[in-house]
C-alpha cells in the first residue's frame, strides 16, 4: 500500500474538518468501547487470560525458529505447500506465480491486513487478474477505491447513504427503483452479488489470525462467513500471513481466542473460527484441492532483535485504536498506511522508516489508554516514546520545535527565572481569556485552537498561591 | 526454511542445537498443557447444557432440545413449515444423521453431497459443543461437507447432549487423537450463531454471507 504517513499533519487537519467522518467516529468510540467493557466484566478470568496470552506469545517469539520448523513439518505432512517471503515483493510475486500456474482469472479474497501491507491487490490487478474482496467492509472500500481505516472494521468511516450510492453506481444490472434505505437491504444485496463469484472463483485468498505449530493449521476468526466460502469453494486456497502469527498448540490458541473477540468487538467469540489443515482429503467431496501458505517476514525478524520486539505479540484486535483519543478524533486514514492508531504509530516507522512516519509516534498525548486495554500487554506509550527519542537523536525534529524546547530547558532549569516569567504570563493570559476562561483562538497556537478550545490559566501560579497561603498561615 | 530460520536465530542470538531450548519446545508440544479454563466451563453437565443453549440463543440461533433421535424428523418438518421452507434438505454421509427415521415425512426430499448455490437448507452434525460460548464444532469430511455449513440460507445442526462439554480444550479431545494432537480434518469449524456483520455503521445484521438462520437440535 502506498503511504501518506509523511503528510500526517495535513491528513489530520482534513480529518478534523470532515464532518461525515466525525459522525462515524462518534459511533465507533461508543460502540466498541462499551462492548469491550461489557465483555470484560462478563468474564471474571479475562485479565488473567490476557496475561497467559501474553506469556504464550512471548514464549513463542523466544523459540520462533523451532516452532516454525515444527509448523513447516506438520503443514507439509498434511499436504500443504509453504512459501517463504522475505519481503513484500517476494510475497506478491509468489502469489502471482501460483495464480499463473493455475491460469487463474478470478480471485476471491477474505480480509487480510498482511495483504494490505504487501499491496497484493494492486500487484495482481496489474497482472490482469480480477480480485474481489468478499468481506462486506472490504467490498465497500474496494468499490470506493479506498484503503481500510480500521484493522477490524475497514469501512467504519463510510455512512450507509454512501454505501447506497456506491451500490447504485456499481450494481447497474439491478432495478433502479429498489429500496436500499435499510442497512439490511444493503447487506442482502452484497450477499446476492457475491454468491456466484464465490462459486466461480479460481483461487481464494485469506489471511490468518493464528498459525498452529502442533498441527500445521491456519486459523481465521470472522463473522460473515465470507472467508469460509472463499477458502472452500475455490479449487485453490492461498493463505497470506506473517511469522508473528505462530502459536504452539491448539490449547494455546484456545486461550488467545478467548481474549481476541472480547477485545475487538466485545463478542464472547466471533460467529466463525475456522481451523484449516492442508487441502481436501482424498474422501472429501468439497474444499480446495491445493493449500498454499505464503509466510511473510518483511522486517519482522529484524524487529525481533530490537527494542520494539514486544509489538510482535500484537493479535490485531484493534482495542488500542478504539480507545485512543487521537484515533477517535481523526480516524484511520490520517495515519496514512496499513496499521492506524497506537499500534500503527509503533509499527509504521519500523516498516517505512522514521523519515516517512516520524509524525505518528509524536501524535499522542501518551495518555496510556491503549496500554490499559491491550490484551497483549504491549507498552505502546513506551514504544512511541522510544521512536520519539530516536527521532530527536537523529536530528529529525523541525528547527522551531528544537529551538523552543532548548529555550524551555534553559528556563525550566532556573527556578527563579521560571517563577518570574510564569508570574508575568499567567495573569496576562487569564486576563486575555476573559470570563469565558477559554481561548477560541491564540496566536502561535492555532494548531490547537482550530479544532478545540484552550483552557486559560487561572491567573495565579502554584508558587504564588503557595507563598500566599504560607503568609496567611494556612499551611 | 533454512535461510529464514537462520536469520531468526541470529536475531535471537541462539544456536540450532541448544539442548535446553529444544527440550522446552518438545515438552510444550508433547504436554499439550491447558492454560486457565474459565470457571463457567467447569460446572456440572446439566448447567453446561443450559448455558450452551442460553449462549446460542443470545446470538440469534434457535435451539430445540429433544429427548430422542426418533423426534428429529418431525422437528425438522415442523421447522420447515413454520419458516415456510421447501420440503427438501441436503446432508452428508454422517452416521448419526443416517440413523434418523424419516419414514413419517413422506414428502421430504433428502439429498446427499456438498452444497450448491441452489440448496436452501442443510443438516449437519457437530461432533462437540462448547458451553462457555455456545459454540458448535463441525469437522469437514464426506460425513459433513464443509460447504453445507456456509452456503445454504438455513443450517440445522444436530448435536448429542453428551457431546456438549465445558471448554474448547475439552472439545478438541473429541477428535481422533494422534501422538501429538488431534488428527485434523481439512477444516474444523467453530460455529456460534448465524452469520452476521456490523460493517455498515456498526449496525448488527444477521445473514451476511453465511447462513441467515441457524437452528440447533440437541438430542438426548
Ligand atoms: S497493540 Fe494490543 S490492543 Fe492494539 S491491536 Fe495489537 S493486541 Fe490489540
Amino acid at each position: 500500500m502506498k503511504s501518506t504517513a509523511g503528510s500526517f499533519k495535513e491528513n489530520a487537519q482534513d480529518a478534523l474538518k470532515n464532518q461525515r467522518l466525525q459522525k462515524s467516529l462518534k459511533v465507533l468510540g461508543r460502540g466498541f468501547v462499551e462492548k469491550r467493557a461489557k465483555a470484560r466484566a462478563a468474564l471474571p478470568e479475562f485479565d488473567e487470560l490476557c496475561q497467559q496470552g501474553q506469556a504464550i506469545k512471548t514464549h513463542t517469539l523466544k523459540h520462533l525458529d523451532l516452532y516454525l520448523e515444527v509448523y513447516e513439518k506438520q503443514l507439509v505432512a498434511s499436504g500443504g505447500h509453504l512459501h517463504l517471503a522475505h519481503t513484500a515483493a517476494d510475497a506478491c510475486e509468489q502469489i502471482l506465480q501460483i495464480c499463473r500456474d493455475k491460469n487463474a482469472r478470478l480471485i476471491t479474497k477474505g480480509k487480510s491486513m498482511v495483504a494490505e501491507e504487501i499491496g497484493l491487490n494492486d500487484h495482481l490487478e496489474e497482472a490482469g487478474l480480477r480480485v474481489l474482496e468478499t468481506d462486506l467492509g472490504e467490498y465497500i472500500i474496494q468499490l470506493r477505491n479506498e484503503p481500510p481505516s480500521h484493522i477490524v472494521a475497514p469501512a467504519v468511516h463510510v455512512g450507509a447513504d454512501q454505501v447506497e450510492a456506491d451500490f447504485r453506481r456499481v450494481h447497474k444490472e439491478l432495478p433502479a427503483g429498489r429500496d436500499l434505505s435499510d442497512p439490511a437491504a444493503l447487506v442482502f444485496e452484497a450477499r446476492n452479488m457475491l454468491r456466484s463469484e464465490f462459486i466461480n472463483a479460481d483461487i481464494g485468498i485469506t489471511g490468518a489470525n493464528f498459525l498452529i505449530a502442533q498441527t500445521g493449521s491456519s486459523v481465521i476468526v470472522t463473522n460473515e462467513g465470507n472467508g469460509d466460502l472463499t477458502q472452500s469453494l475455490a479449487p485453490v486456497h492461498i493463505v497470506i500471513t506473517s511469522i508473528d502469527k505462530l502459536v504452539p498448540t491448539l490449547n494455546d490458541t484456545s486461550t488467545l481466542v478467548r481474549v481476541l473477540a472480547r477485545s475487538a468487538t466485545g463478542q464472547s467469540i466471533t460467529t466463525y473460527t475456522t481451523f484449516s489443515t492442508g487441502p481436501r482429503r482424498s474422501q472429501d467431496l468439497d474444499g480446495p484441492q491445493e493449500y498454499h501458505v505464503v509466510l511473510l517476514d518483511n522486517g519482522r525478524t529484524e524487529q525481533l532483535a530490537g527494542e520494539f520486539s514486544e509489538a510482535l505479540r500484537c493479535i490485531r484486535c484493534g482495542a488500542c485504536m478504539n480507545h485512543c483519543p487521537v484515533y477517535q478524533s481523526i480516524g484511520g486514514h490520517a495515519y496514512g498506511w496499513v496499521y492506524p492508531g497506537p499500534i500503527g504509530a509503533v509499527l509504521t516507522p519500523s516498516f517505512l522508516g522514521l523519515d516517512e512516519a516520524a509524525d505518528l509516534p509524536n501524535a499522542s498525548s501518551l495518555c496510556g489508554r491503549c496500554e490499559q486495554v491491550c490484551p497483549m500487554g504491549i507498552k505502546l506509550p513506551d514504544l512511541m516514546r522510544k521512536w520519539r527519542e530516536k527521532h530527536h537523536q537523529g536530528g529529525g525534529l523541525p528547527v522551531l520545535v528544537r529551538s523552543s524546547l532548548t529555550a524551555w530547558v534553559i528556563v525550566a532549569k532556573r527556578p527563579r527565572l521560571y517563577q518570574f516569567m510564569t508570574g508575568i504570563v499567567m495573569p496576562l493570559l487569564a486576563k486575555l481569556a476573559g470570563c469565558k476562561r477559554n481561548f477560541r483562538w491564540l496566536p502561535l497556537a492555532t494548531g490547537w485552537t482550530n479544532s478545540r478550545d484552550l483552557p486559560a490559566p487561572s491567573g495565579k501560579t502554584f508558587m504564588s498561591l503557595l507563598k500566599k497561603h504560607q503568609r496567611e498561615g494556612r499551611l | 526454511m533454512n535461510g529464514f530460520v537462520k536469520n531468526i536465530r541470529r536475531a535471537l542470538g541462539v544456536t540450532a542445537s541448544d539442548p535446553e531450548r529444544l527440550e522446552v519446545v518438545r515438552k510444550h508440544l508433547d504436554d499439550h498443557a491447558r492454560n486457565l479454563i474459565p470457571e463457567r466451563a467447569l460446572r456440572s453437565h446439566p448447567e453446561l447444557v443450559d448455558n450452551f443453549i442460553k449462549m446460542l440463543e443470545s446470538v440469534e440461533a434457535t435451539v430445540a432440545h429433544l429427548s430422542e433421535l426418533a423426534d428429529v424428523a418431525s422437528e425438522v418438518a415442523r421447522y420447515m413449515i413454520v419458516n415456510d421452507l421447501a420440503h427438501q434438505l441436503k446432508c452428508g454421509a454422517d452416521k448419526l444423521i443416517g440413523e434418523i427415521d424419516w419414514s413419517e415425512q413422506s414428502d421430504l426430499v433428502i439429498m446427499s453431497g456438498p452444497a450448491t448455490g441452489e440448496d436452501v437448507l442443510s443438516l449437519t452434525h457437530a461432533f462437540a459443543g462448547v458451553s462457555e460460548t455456545g459454540t458448535l464444532f463441525v469437522a469437514s469430511g464426506p460425513e459433513n461437507p464443509v460447504t453445507l455449513s456456509f452456503l445454504p440460507e438455513t443450517n440445522i445442526v444436530l448435536i448429542r447432549v453428551r457431546d456438549i462439554v465445558g471448554s474448547y480444550e475439552d472439545a478438541w479431545l473429541k477428535l481422533p487423537w494422534g501422538t501429538r494432537g488431534p488428527q485434523m480434518p481439512r477444516t474444523v469449524n467453530f460455529i456460534s450463531g448465524p452469520s452476521r456483520t456490523a460493517d455498515i455503521e456498526q449496525t448488527l445484521i444477521t445473514g451476511a454471507h453465511g447462513p441467515c438462520h441457524l437452528h440447533v437440535i440437541v438430542v438426548g
